[in-house]
């Protein structure tokens, strides 16, 4: 039976990073394929108000134990929560108390000892994680030290040397465009596969589709675009609802905005807002097609995806990896040259065209819609879980025979 | 189906089902108008409190460590106070009881709080430390790197203690590689690497005076673009309801 370890510096089941749930549902896969799996990890996360771990755990319906620390030989080590999930997957999480997932570093000396006793103990096949502190850095030599194929999954575009990178037995990055975008800048070589979806978490068991989604209005995700969108299109057609749901970016932010470029949103009915919810499946439920104009270069676009298998066409900005994401099944619209991340502005009336006209004929023309919506469920095949499991076993088996 | 019977139909449906999941549906569903607008922000602080974390390296000594908080200072740059940089720095002792190696990182963190700092920033970083060894008798190496969080990792500088005690002062720049948005989740580093052997009962003392050392970063240039930006980061928060689940688009 091939061993993984998991190795990652934040909560593998951290619901503010898509990537750190992405490993988690590779490993998964290859659980549930025969792998015998174990996680090695931390409790901190990206949030910026994260939920008490235990609860986050619960939520997921996983119960840890917990290992308290013995002081009287390291003063400084801390407790360690272990579980099995339903997979048999075995988790170990060093309790980093109230820390971030980038400060959490003043416990590297037990988390190193934690490891090196995986790695001696279990002596996995494969070590599989992400992580380029110098800490991280670190832990991969002495993975490979210890005679393990080490495969690192790179899902965004913060890496700016790869001279560590390229003597690991494989890169999985999360989209070609991805891969590409190292090669092109670092000759990195690396292997593109789409981010596994969790169906569970993913696809609403009913849909009602109502409104136009948007994920997320910050900066990043199109904020200055989004606002100019939701004022001409709330001022021409009143009757088409418009819904932002909240994460990093707001209901508020979207307001100032709005007010940045003269007009202030909150006169419309049509426009609303709801906080952020653990499932994707719950936004999609009542959705009817989605708005994504990311204006920074997504690396993958999961959000796409995620409609697709909900068949809710996606508009999708014609930057980073949104349109690979689509996969043909959504829009491809542009965003105006101008429109950077440095924009603090509403874009111009004018730049939204092309998206207000899509948007107001899949209101109104039935026909279309329907059309647009099995297209996106035709798309959507890509990334159902028997598809791309077959694809990550397929790469974790080459990896062990390489 | 024409725009004329399509025009009602979204909008209505949309107000059946925000009625009928009241109270039971996960996504609360509120009109745009309930949005809650603060007072223009005025006063701009860069980087927030600091926090020390102290991480131990492959290193063999047994060490511990002494950075109480009452010897952490922080002076934050801001228009309130007319500082034009913010200043933070630490006091503490490495003590070891057994002999070894030792490698060990100090990290002093400060929170970027409201601000968005575009690729290709150049922040300048200035450093003004001493160092103080008794009994350990080879040369005490350390390398001080920055980083933001998501960003580069960057070398300031390097250098070497020879003598029982020493004060090492420079400047740098950190220069960001991408866009640092401010979410709420970026952390302005200071990483100070110390590297040396031990024998038993060594001490390594860190030492900044307050009044003039520490790591020393220089306020981000505030153009008035960025001041919108400011305004949006508080009111990110303050929207009418406070549930907070985050959801990773």
């Amino acid at each position: 039976m091939p061993r993984l370890l998991l190795l990652l510096p934040q909560l593998p089941q951290d619901p503010a990073s898509g990537a750190a749930r992405s490993m988690r549902t590779i490993c998964e896969i290859l659980a549930t394929a025969g792998w015998s799996v174990r996680a090695l990890a931390v409790t901190a996360t990206e949030a910026a108000e994260p939920a008490p771990v235990r609860e986050l755990l619960a939520a997921a319906g996983l119960t840890a134990t917990v290992r308290a620390p013995n002081r009287s030989v390291y003063k400084h080590d801390r407790p360690v929560l272990e579980f099995t999930d339903p997979r048999g997957i075995h988790y170990q999480l060093l309790d980093t108390g109230a820390h971030t997932a980038f400060s959490w570093h003043e416990a590297p000396s037990q988390f190193n000892r934690l490891y090196q006793r995986e790695l001696a103990d279990h002596k996995p096949d494969i070590v599989f994680g992400y992580g380029g502190h110098p800490d991280d850095v670190e832990r991969w030599t002495r993975a490979r030290a210890a005679g393990c194929k080490v495969v690192f999954g790179l899902r965004n575009h913060g890496y700016k040397s790869a001279a560590w990178l390229r003597d690991f037995a494989g890169v999985l990055t999360c989209s070609e465009y991805l891969s590409g975008v190292y090669r092109d800048a670092l000759g990195l070589a690396s292997i593109g596969l789409p981010s596994p979806l969790d169906p569970d978490e993913t696809i609403a068991p009913e849909r009602e589709p109502i409104f136009f989604t948007a994920i997320n209005p910050s900066i990043e995700k199109g904020l200055f675009f989004l606002a100019r969108l939701a004022e001409e299109l709330a001022t021409r057609r009143p009757d088409i609802p418009l819904l932002f749901i909240e994460s990093r970016g707001s209901g508020g932010l979207l307001v100032q905005a709005g007010l940045a470029g003269g007009f202030d949103l909150r006169r419309h009915e049509s426009l609303m807002f709801a906080p952020a919810v653990p499932k994707p499946a719950e936004i999609f439920r009542a959705t009817r097609a989605l708005l994504a104009p990311s204006v920074w270069d997504e690396p993958f676009g999961r959000v796409a995806a995620e409609a697709l298998l909900n068949g809710v066409p996606p508009l999708v900005s014609n930057r980073g990896g949104l349109a690979e994401a689509a996969n043909g099944g959504g829009f491809v619209l542009p965003l105006p040259a101008s429109l950077t991340l440095e924009t603090r502005l509403p874009v111009a009336a004018p730049d939204v065209e092309p998206w207000l006209a899509t948007i107001i004929r899949l209101a109104d023309d039935q026909e279309y819609y329907a059309a647009a919506s099995a297209r996106a469920r035709a798309a959507a095949a890509a990334y159902q879980p028997e598809v791309l499991g077959r694809r990550y076993r397929d790469y974790f088996d080459g990896i062990l025979k390489s | 189906m024409d725009a004329t019977t399509a025009q009602p139909t979204l909008l209505s449906a949309a107000r059946n089902f925000i009625r009928k999941s009241a109270g039971t549906a996960v996504l609360a569903i509120a009109p745009l108008a309930a949005v809650a607008i603060a007072p223009e922000a005025k006063a701009q602080t860069t980087f927030g409190t600091p926090g020390i974390n102290i991480g131990y390296g492959t290193g063999s000594a047994s060490i511990s460590d002494s950075f109480p908080v009452p010897n952490r200072f922080f002076f934050a740059g801001s228009p309130s106070n007319n500082l034009t940089t913010t200043r933070l720095g630490v006091d503490g002792t490495l003590s070891t009881t057994m002999s070894g190696s030792a490698i060990v990182t100090l990290t002093i963190l400060s929170a970027i709080t409201a601000l968005d700092i575009p690729a290709s920033t150049i922040i300048p970083v200035a450093y003004d430390f001493s160092l103080s060894k008794t009994g350990i008798a080879g040369n005490v190496s350390w390398s001080l790197s920055s980083h933001i969080t998501g960003d580069n990792f960057v070398n300031i500088a390097n250098g070497t203690l020879t003598t029982g005690s020493a004060t090492f002062t420079g400047t740098g720049n950190y220069t960001t590689a991408g866009n640092v948005l401010s979410d709420g989740s970026k952390n302005l580093e200071f990483i100070l690497t110390l590297n040396y052997s031990t024998s038993a009962a060594d001490v390594l003392a860190v030492q900044m005076n307050s009044a003039s050392q520490g790591f020393t970063i220089n306020a981000v240039p505030e153009p008035s673009t960025y001041a919108l930006l400011l305004g949006l980061g508080a009111l990110g928060f303050l929207t009418v309801r406070r549930a907070r689940r985050v959801r990773a688009a």
